[in-house]
């Protein structure tokens, strides 16, 4: 079974994102935030990382960068979960080491769509 | 997939509650002149938290405001412009509309709320450096359409078409696909796996446990469970530990007499363990007391900008935890404390600079656990309050109320319904609620109110309540062939009076000595009606109770044993009864009803006939 892990400082987001994930068959841990993203993806193997831009502690950006750091990160692929899909965040993104982005509010076809994709 | 949204709905609102809690925070704390970029990037992301959330449930008019709030900010902490006071009440205003708001959604209400509109407008024209109108909203059109230029995401129901796109490898490609996701490179990278399984060996602490989810990190420290869940265990609980006391006392004495060790001991073990399960259960219903004072920075901001005044609140002790249902209705009573306190205590900064004291009056609410109490405080460094104007004005209403009086029973006066010292009625504290609903509040929940005060240096108004609602400390005593309970909380003491010692005076209650102290003297029996006795006691047994600072003393017919009770609201049931706070089941399976010992007694101190319970 893939592991995913969702990162996003809402509960409403991490919850419909986890619940589109596992009845998919996925197993999904969560975090809260860019740090606790951090502690988890490196206290257990992810297969995939779905991620916010907007977080405190530490926002998605530098999530990316610090997991695309570590040795395990280097190729898992990261998905940004973003409200807006401008130039700007594009470059940014791919700057960061991001594999894709998903535009937020999302439709579990296209968040299983594109996961599947990745994961391919 | 189909997806029931509701599933989240819930969620999505005590989040965005709890956001909008933040931007209130972070107002106030800019208020206070703080203006800490990192204040400002909170109310960003909070507002863009919730923008985010709103899109999915397709809360249009949420999202489209606080996407002009966020944008608001956004340019506030990349220094385009300064936030002052006006940004302040900008902001308490919104999180006022966005709550009433959510409150229409929760309702189920969809329709267009013409205070969004306002709202939006509002922000915008903030935004675009004219002074916020207050009322009126002229570029209505204006946000209207520059909102929906922005927010092209949220024009779509989004899970609309989840039934047509079921999720198959082959889905047929949507029309918004296009722009929903994107990929930086075709090919992900394909050898992640293998990758972390290999590297993995050479970190052995982050070693991943194959095939065993990694718990060590606390994956679920805590989760979210409906109240009705919660209360159905408590009530659950309660009907075990009646169960428990019934068969204690019908099995206990067998036991005992037949000397049955290994049942008295398993009745003594269910008896620990039910005890055990029922303070567990009730620690769940238990919240600390920062969801009552977080709500008073506000309140605290706006009666005292509203009054011209100065005040600084402190809060101590908001780990101090009380049951759920206690926190929700001590909101009401002490914010009417709280407004008193800086209406009528803390002097304008002139009168405070001409008295010697700090301009800024402080005003601080305190939590902590007193045995089975929570004992609430709040103090102000005001003025203090006017024994003589108290005094006057309580003869003038016919309170009654004479220089002799001690300052605890002139104090007391404030607390009597329809007083009120202010010279002029003003739209905060003088709304026809005065203390003596905060008192009833107060001792309705089986706690009590008392003041200190001292002229010139301020006033302390100390509430006291039980921990929970749910289980009770109960005297049960006999009043003819029914028993009643007495909170313990309230008993001072039980004593044996002669009949010397009871004056009985035409058409006023009777009176009782005890030890030199003339208490009013409640027949119970009278009170409840329940048919006379043929003969009186020739020992009269007497309970002296004590609450809202008055003394009287219950005649009873006799003492039947002290017992933690499961209360039962009579209300919720049948009726409320006045007279009656509620009712239990005893250990024998009788019922029987817990008094209001405020209601009995009240009806006695005001010298009215006796009212009945029936």
């Amino acid at each position: 079974m893939k592991t995913i892990l969702a990162v996003d400082d809402s509960a409403t987001m991490r919850e419909m994102v986890a619940f589109v994930l596992e009845s998919a068959g996925y197993r999904v841990i969560e975090a809260e935030d860019g740090a606790q993203g951090l502690d988890r993806a490196t206290a257990t193997s992810v297969d995939l990382v779905i991620t916010d831009q907007n977080m405190p502690n530490m926002d998605g950006l530098t999530l990316v960068r610090s997991l695309r750091e570590l040795r395990d990160y280097k190729s898992v692929p990261i998905l940004l979960l973003t409200t807006e899909s401008s130039d700007s965040m594009k470059a940014q993104g791919r700057a960061a080491g991001a594999t894709g982005w998903l535009v937020k509010p999302f439709d579990p076809a296209t968040l299983l769509e594109v996961v599947q994709k990745v994961l391919r | 997939m189909a997806i029931d949204l509701n599933r989240f709905i819930a969620t999505f609102f005590d989040e965005a509650h709890e956001h909008l809690e933040s931007i209130e925070g972070c107002a106030m704390a800019m208020g206070s002149g703080k203006q800490d970029p990192e204040v400002l990037n909170a109310i960003f992301r909070a507002a863009h938290s919730i923008k985010g959330g709103s899109g999915t449930f397709g809360f249009t008019q949420l999202t489209e405001t606080t996407h002009e709030m966020e944008t608001l900010f956004d340019g506030l902490r990349k220094g385009k412009g300064r936030a002052d006071e006006t940004t302040v009440r900008l902001l308490l205003d919104a999180c006022d509309v966005f709550k009433a708001h959510l409150a229409r959604l929760k309702e189920g209400s969809r329709g267009v709320d013409p205070a969004m509109d306002e709202l939006r407008a509002r922000l915008v024209g903030y935004r675009a450096g004219a002074a916020p109108p207050a009322t009126k909203a002229p570029k209505k059109e204006v946000a209207r359409k520059e909102a929906a230029k922005k927010l092209q995401p949220t024009e779509e129901a989004f899970f609309a078409a989840e039934e047509a796109a079921p999720p198959k490898e082959a889905a047929p490609p949507k029309k918004a696909t296009g722009t929903a996701y994107g990929l930086f490179e075709d090919e992900p990278a394909a050898a992640a796996e293998s990758t972390i399984v290999k590297s993995a060996e050479k970190f052995g602490f982050f070693e991943p446990q194959a095939g065993e989810p990694n718990r060590r990190k606390g994956d679920s420290s805590s989760i979210r469970v409906s109240v009705e869940k919660i209360d159905r265990i408590v009530n659950l609980v309660g009907e075990l530990v009646i169960a428990q006391a019934m068969m204690q006392q019908s099995v206990g004495s067998a036991a005992q007499q037949q000397q049955d060790e290994h049942l008295t001991h398993s009745l003594a073990t269910l008896d620990r363990n039910t005890r055990d399960l029922q303070q567990a259960v009730m620690s769940i219903r238990m919240m600390p007391m920062e969801f009552v004072f977080s709500r008073f920075p506000r309140v605290v901001y706006d009666v005292s900008t509203r009054l011209g005044k100065k005040v600084h609140l402190r809060t101590q002790g908001q780990e101090t935890e009380l049951d759920k249902e206690l926190i929700e209705l001590l909101i009401d009573p002490l914010t009417h404390v709280v407004r008193n306190a800086i209406d009528h205590g803390i002097e304008s900064p002139e009168e405070r600079a001409a008295a010697g004291k700090p301009e800024v009056g402080t005003l601080l609410m305190r939590a902590t656990h007193r045995g089975g109490s929570v004992i609430i405080e709040v103090s102000d460094d005001g003025r203090g309050l006017d024994r003589e104007r108290i005094i006057a004005k309580g003869r003038e209403l016919g309170m009654g109320g004479d220089d002799s009086m001690t300052d605890q029973q002139v104090w007391g006066l404030i607390f009597e319904a329809g007083f009120s010292t202010a010279r002029e009625v003003t739209n905060l504290s003088g709304r026809g609620v005065g203390m003596d609903v905060v008192r009833r509040n107060i001792t309705s929940l089986g706690g009590g109110v008392s003041v200190t005060s001292a002229k010139g240096e301020g006033t302390t108004i100390t509430i006291h309540l039980p921990l929970t609602l749910a289980v009770l400390d109960g005297m049960i005593v006999g009043v003819g062939d029914e028993q009643y309970i007495v909170p313990l909380e309230f008993v001072a003491e039980a004593i044996m009076p002669n009949a010397r010692d009871i004056q009985r005076i035409v058409n006023q209650a009777s009176l009782v000595a005890v030890r030199g102290e003339y208490l009013p003297l409640i027949n119970l029996a009278e009170v409840v009606q329940l048919p006379r006795n043929d003969a009186p006691r020739p020992e009269p047994l007497c309970l002296v109770v004590e609450v809202d600072n008055r003394r009287a003393a219950l005649l009873v017919d006799s003492l039947i044993g002290q017992q933690q009770l499961v209360v039962k609201s009579l209300d919720a049931n049948l009726h409320s009864v006045p007279g009656v706070a509620g009712a239990t089941i005893l250990g024998d399976g009788r019922v029987a009803l817990i008094l209001d010992v405020s209601a009995v007694t009240r009806t006695t101190a005001t010298r009215a006939p006796s009212r009945s319970l029936a």
